[in-house]
């Protein structure tokens, strides 16, 4: 087999390159005026593809905790203030304003719906937070709001794939495997890339952290907060954890065997995989523990324990920020607040959710700030979109909840962490939140800037695949320079 | 007639190449001409070429002069010293047809006139087309390359304090032009018959009328000509000068498409922030230290590597190094000296949840680059920590969920860089064991951060 790989053609070939290559290297090496020598750390990924690389340029941040609230969350209800639509209450939306619009539900002429919330200018920074989130104005000095992001969908699912991988049809990467494709991850006993649901599983999937055409290596690894964490990791009865070890050891020596043949870097993701998943059997259920921390944190963050909730995992990925891993992704479900049933109304269900959000993520804020992590750590938050001023009237009949349609125009989201100005405002949106009139931020740009925070110039940032460079704006975004500190 | 005088003019470059090949030929046989049997034959051969391919140059040298909106003070140099040239290599080849008033003259004189004479008018035709440092340049950057490591090739900079009160059109538009465009287009060189130098001049146009379009500002040829692609021959500036850069030709087309303002400033204009962001300048302090180290042995980085130690630069390019100990949590004091080969090299040291104590301070201390240690979820009680005053670039000191002593906290007071020590014990108050002075609390991050429970915490809607 070995003998038939390698004809005369592949030697020669293997020859004039290497051999050239030798030979031009020295001869490039000599003519150096720099005298700095760089060592080429890159070499490591041919055996290890989750091995740790520096980026390109200087990072401000190292981690990234993204906490997604699907659905979309209501921006005119917790950050976007407009006194202006309290008094369109229940007026009819001029036409003017929705001519030639679509929307995912309204139909016909929807009336306005004011504030549904009482809203104050909190910390030092004085920025509104409404009455829903009392705790987080304990930490809004903390964050850098961007209030007139915009996206070109308006359904869950493209919505959530644009943000997620930049592109709102299936098939790209996700934003967490590209940066750990870039980065790679740096504790050798857990994934680099986590990701942590409460509530559901968001619309469009296990796409959302998919690895597209990057090798698989690089997709998120959904760790559950409820029962075992990761499934299928545990030992089938009668296999004990030496067998278990020697049966991985054997099966990776032929697998490498065939690496050397036919490099193809599958081969090696699934060695790592084998070795991973053999260590996490160790160390996940042990980062998974939430029990071991001291009481008052538990308070803190509101967790409870043996159940999947957003609180659980916004310690988790806390512990799990602190244990080195490179980005966790926690997606809370239930935020598609229409006002078709009392889970979907505002003065419902949007409450719970509210409550349920606002402890957990304002501690999470807190707890890393303590620990000296919040300096080397990016914490987003946001939604796939934002929602409507107006009352949802679905079929052209107002909704008997209170509730607000799909809009992707204007919507809220903000970052906290490393290199992100603390208590600052970006964009604004008009009179009643129908569009951003300043500072306008596409999802494109909030990605841009998440990868500029990690060290990434995002047009550089790049991977061949079907004939061309991809990258994870594709060709737009702009890095949103107003919030870096 | 202007055109067929142009059309003339411009073979001028071409031309010269025959006068100077045959000097040089001439020069040759001359120098040599004892290995030659018929050299005065040749020799006057040659020279009546060079005089006639001589006299074709001269005449088009002068169309192209008054053809191309060149200034006379600068061509003057080159002019009188083609004339010289020529007159040599006429001079010469009548002393070899031996004129009687010509024989006085020493042969060398000629050989060695000629030769000085044809490096001069060559040397003062290329600063024509070239630019006056164009000889230079290529050394000048080769030797600020050797003292600071990076070509600073950007130096258009606005201040935050006061950008807003500058005008664009001088803060910013005119040093872009000045650096880019104004090599070509000033008075002593006028390509295109346009100048670029003041806002007048601008106004003025070229050639093919007005750069700047006022009522139609897309049509303006500066817009057009920054926007074609770099193959294109009306692309400005040319393919083989230095091109303009993204965010330059951004803020050019910006600039013009608002008007080409003279006098407004920045903030009256309303420039947005991100238009102008790269020409702040960078001057934030760096955290990792300004040293520029060669690369680390790779022997030693092979070893790290093998023992599962963390090692990575800071930045793709760097050789300043973090290394971390994260997947290595027996990892003692003792094993220090596993570092020894990148002492200088290593400026952030991550020891958290490995097996070190507290002499781990005096190991510590003789890695002088060091900006930030973490310790954190060690055995370490501080004790030894003013050790560490060693360091002077330390700026970060992590100790959180530690065995930390506060009676030992008064030693971070010794740390001449210090900014920040996080100390958060989550299952301990360090207030209660110590009291902390103003100066103390300056660089202690405490922690101990709580969120009040509320009423509304336990509500179901």
């Amino acid at each position: 087999m070995q003998a038939r790989l390698n004809s005369r053609r592949h030697f020669l070939k293997d020859c004039t390159l290497g051999l050239g290559g030798i030979a031009l290297g020295s001869l490039l090496n000599s003519c150096s005026f720099d005298q700095k020598t760089v060592y080429d750390y890159s070499t490591r990924r041919a055996l290890n593809p989750m091995a740790p690389l520096a980026p390109p340029l200087s990072p401000k941040v190292k981690s990234v905790i993204y906490l997604h609230m699907v659905g979309a969350p209501s921006q005119l209800e917790l950050f976007d203030y407009k006194p202006e639509l309290a008094k369109l209450h229940n007026k009819p939306c001029p036409e003017s304003l929705i001519e030639g619009k679509e929307f995912a539900f309204i139909e016909g002429v929807p009336n306005m719906l004011g504030p549904q919330a009482t809203f104050s200018k909190e910390g030092e920074s004085g920025n509104w937070v409404s009455n829903h989130l009392p705790h987080f104005k304990n930490v809004v000095d903390e964050v850098s709001f961007l209030k007139a992001v915009h996206t070109d969908q308006f359904n869950h699912g493209p919505a959530q794939l644009l943000m997620f991988t930049g592109s709102a049809r299936f098939g790209r990467p996700s934003l967490g495997s590209w940066i750990t494709y870039g980065l790679g991850s740096e504790n050798n006993n857990l994934p680099g890339f986590v990701v942590l649901t409460s509530g559901g599983t968001p619309d469009a999937g296990k796409s959302l952290w998919g690895n597209g055409f990057l090798p698989s290596i690089y997709q998120g690894v959904h760790c559950r907060s409820k029962g075992d964490p990761v499934l299928y990791l545990k030992d089938p009865k009668g296999v004990s954890r030496d067998l278990k070890r020697k049966i991985i050891q054997s099966i990776n020596e032929i697998n490498y065997k065939e690496y050397q043949k036919f490099q193809d870097p599958e081969v090696l993701t699934r060695i790592s995989q084998y070795e991973m998943a053999y260590r996490m059997q160790v160390s996940v259920p042990e980062v998974m523990n939430i029990n071991d921390e001291p009481e008052y944190i538990k308070e803190m963050y509101g967790v409870k324990p043996g159940k999947e909730s957003l609180a659980n995992n916004c310690l988790l990925a806390r512990k799990m920020v602190e244990k080195g891993v490179r980005f966790v992704q926690l997606y809370d479900w239930g935020w598609d607040s229409h006002g078709a049933s009392e889970s979907e109304a505002l003065s419902k269900g949007f409450l719970n959710k509210c409550r349920d959000m606002d402890r957990p993520v304002s501690a999470l804020l807190l707890d890393l700030k303590q620990r000296g992590l919040l300096e080397e750590t990016l914490v987003v938050w946001g939604g796939e979109f934002g929602r409507t001023p107006m009352w949802e009237n679905r079929a052209g009949i107002q909704n008997s909840l209170i509730g607000r349609d799909h809009q992707g125009e204007a919507f809220t989201m903000w970052m906290a962490g490393g290199g992100v100005k603390k208590g600052y405002v970006h964009g604004e949106t008009d009179e009643i939140g129908f569009r951003g009139i300043n500072g306008r931020v596409s999802v494109h740009d909030v990605q841009a800037t998440i990868l500029h925070l990690l060290g990434f110039d995002h047009e550089q940032f790049t991977f061949d695949f079907q004939g061309r460079p991809f990258r994870l704006t594709d060709v737009e975004g702009r890095v949103i320079h107003e919030i870096l500190a | 007639m202007d055109a067929f005088l142009t059309f003339t003019g411009r073979f001028h470059p071409l031309l010269v190449h025959l006068p100077i090949g045959f000097i040089l030929l001439a020069l040759l046989i001359e120098f040599n001409r004892k290995n030659f049997n018929e050299s005065e034959k040749v020799l006057k051969f040659t020279l009546f070429w060079t005089i006639v391919s001589g006299v074709f140059s001269l005449i088009s040298g002068f169309f192209q002069y008054q053809q191309e909106g060149y200034l006379w003070k600068t061509i003057q140099a080159h002019f009188y010293f083609g004339i010289l040239t020529l007159v040599l290599s006429i001079g010469f080849y009548f002393f070899l047809r031996k004129q009687a008033f010509l024989i006085r003259i020493p042969r060398l004189f000629f050989s060695v006139g000629l030769l000085i004479s044809l490096l001069l008018t060559g040397h003062f035709g290329g600063t024509i087309t070239h630019g006056e440092n164009h000889l230079t340049e290529p050394l000048k950057e080769l030797s600020s390359t050797f003292l600071s490591g990076e070509s600073n090739d950007f130096e258009v900079q606005l201040n935050e304090d006061n950008y807003l009160e500058q005008p664009m059109y001088t803060s910013l538009i005119a040093p872009i032009l000045s650096q880019k465009c104004m090599s070509c287009h000033n008075p002593k060189k006028t390509k295109g018959e346009l100048q670029m130098h003041t806002y007048k001049a601008l106004q003025k146009g070229g050639k093919n009328g007005l750069i700047v379009n006022y009522k139609n500002p897309e049509q303006s040829e500066l817009f057009l000509r920054i926007h074609l692609p770099k193959e294109e021959k009306k692309h400005m500036p040319p393919k083989s000068k230095k091109q303009l850069t993204k965010a330059e030709i951004n803020i050019i087309s910006y600039w013009i498409e608002i008007g080409a303002p003279e006098n407004q400033t920045i903030g009256q204009l309303g420039v947005e922030r991100n238009k102008i962001d790269a020409f702040f300048s960078k001057e934030k302090e760096n955290f990792y230290p300004d040293v520029v180290l060669d690369s680390p042995d790779t022997k030693t980085l092979d070893q790290l590597l093998s023992k599962n130690i963390l090692v990575s630069p800071v930045t793709k390019e760097s050789n300043l190094l973090n290394v971390s100990m994260l997947n290595y949590p027996n990892f003692e004091t003792q094993q220090m000296d596993i570092l020894q080969g990148i002492q200088q090299h290593l400026v952030s040291i991550d020891l958290s949840y490995s097996s070190v104590n507290d002499s781990i301070f005096n190991r510590l201390a003789q890695f002088p680059n060091l900006v930030q240690i973490k310790l954190n979820h060690t055995k370490v009680s501080g004790e030894g920590m003013s050790q560490l005053s060693a360091l002077k670039r330390l700026k970060k000191l992590y100790l959180v969920e530690t065995s930390l002593k506060g009676s030992n906290l008064p030693q971070l007071l010794n740390l001449p860089a210090i900014e920040q020590v996080f100390v958060y014990q989550s299952k301990r108050n360090l207030t209660e064991e110590i009291e902390l002075t103003p100066k103390l609390k300056g660089i202690i991050k405490l922690g101990d951060y709580i969120l009040p429970k509320l009423a509304s915490d336990d509500i179901v809607y």
